[in-house]
């Protein structure tokens, strides 16, 4: 077999060099969208073991930084399960690094998947107990009016 | 500029952005604040969601990518150039991204990620200029 001339293993080389860097910005920028909600979610799922999902959430809602810029730090996550009044903040510690939270995560992750869920927020709505997603492009009366109605109205 | 010139070039710009990724995992790892200068968005890009990729901090990534290319510079010959070309063009090509990243996604500069990311910039250049002043092996 000839070997590569010295321009077949510079174009090899080249290639190599741009596939790794487009895999490295893959990565980067699919790690990076929804890391926020990573850190919080397992401190809002072993919340729920002591009846306070909501109020671990909400809290967190109501601190939100801008979007992949890296505002929920561990001392937010502290800090929320501090402000919340009645949470044993020591237990929730210890729950939300714990394997049972992880596994309820996983949990909650394939019903979501299973049910379209996608992006936050999502809403469901449905008749005769059939839920299916609501399509709205913006969080407003006139849009979920609209929505609520074309489907009251479907057959 | 002559092939040790260049190679002298590539090697003290490449063990510079060690130095500095080196700073930059230490800072991480010892939970340090970082010295930072002009508008001090260093904290801003160094807790960012980009600032890891897959829980690697990318200081440690640009660390190895540079010692690795001090390596291939000290290296004589025609496949330590095309190594060293490779592992330049990487490093200009993802340079980019991060330069665009802190500049229109975080709107926050760190000074130490933006002087790795020229020094990247400026290594595709020299390597290239290394890969054209090496000479080509006589027998293949």
């Amino acid at each position: 077999m000839r070997s590569l001339t010295r321009r077949g293993r510079v174009l090899s080389a080249a290639a190599v060099a741009v596939l790794a860097s487009a895999a490295l910005i893959a990565a980067s920028a699919t790690g990076a969208q929804g890391k926020s909600s990573a850190q919080a979610a397992p401190a809002a799922a072993a919340a729920a073991d002591q009846n306070k999902l909501w109020h671990v959430v909400q809290l967190f809602y109501a601190n939100q930084g801008v979007e992949n810029k890296g505002w929920l730090s561990e001392q937010l996550v502290v800090a929320v399960a501090k402000a919340t009044p009645g949470l044993d903040v020591k237990k929730l510690d210890t729950a939300r690094k714990g394997k049972a939270v992880d596994s309820r995560m996983t949990t909650w992750q394939q019903l979501a998947s299973s049910a379209g869920v996608n992006s936050t927020p999502s809403f469901f709505a449905g008749t005769k107990g059939k839920l299916g997603p609501l399509a709205v492009t913006a969080l407003d009366v006139p849009q979920f009016r609209k929505a609520l109605n074309t489907l009251i109205n479907a057959k | 500029m002559s092939l040790t010139g260049v190679r002298l070039a590539v090697g003290g710009f490449a063990l510079a952005a060690a130095g500095i990724s080196a700073y930059l995992v230490t800072v991480h790892y010892a939970k340090q604040p970082i010295a930072c200068f002009a508008g001090g968005g260093c904290e801003t890009v160094q807790k960012s969601a980009y600032s890891e990729i897959g829980g690697l901090p990318l200081a440690v990534l640009g660390l190895v990518a540079y010692v690795a290319l001090v390596v291939a510079t000290a290296i004589r010959g025609e496949l330590a150039a095309v190594a060293s070309f490779a592992l330049g063009l990487s490093m200009g090509i993802f340079a980019v991204y991060l330069i665009v990243v802190q500049t229109v996604v975080l709107d926050a500069i760190c000074v130490w990620c933006l002087a790795t990311d020229s020094i990247g910039l400026l290594l595709v250049g020299l390597t290239v200029l290394r890969l054209r002043l090496e000479p080509q092996p006589l027998l293949r």
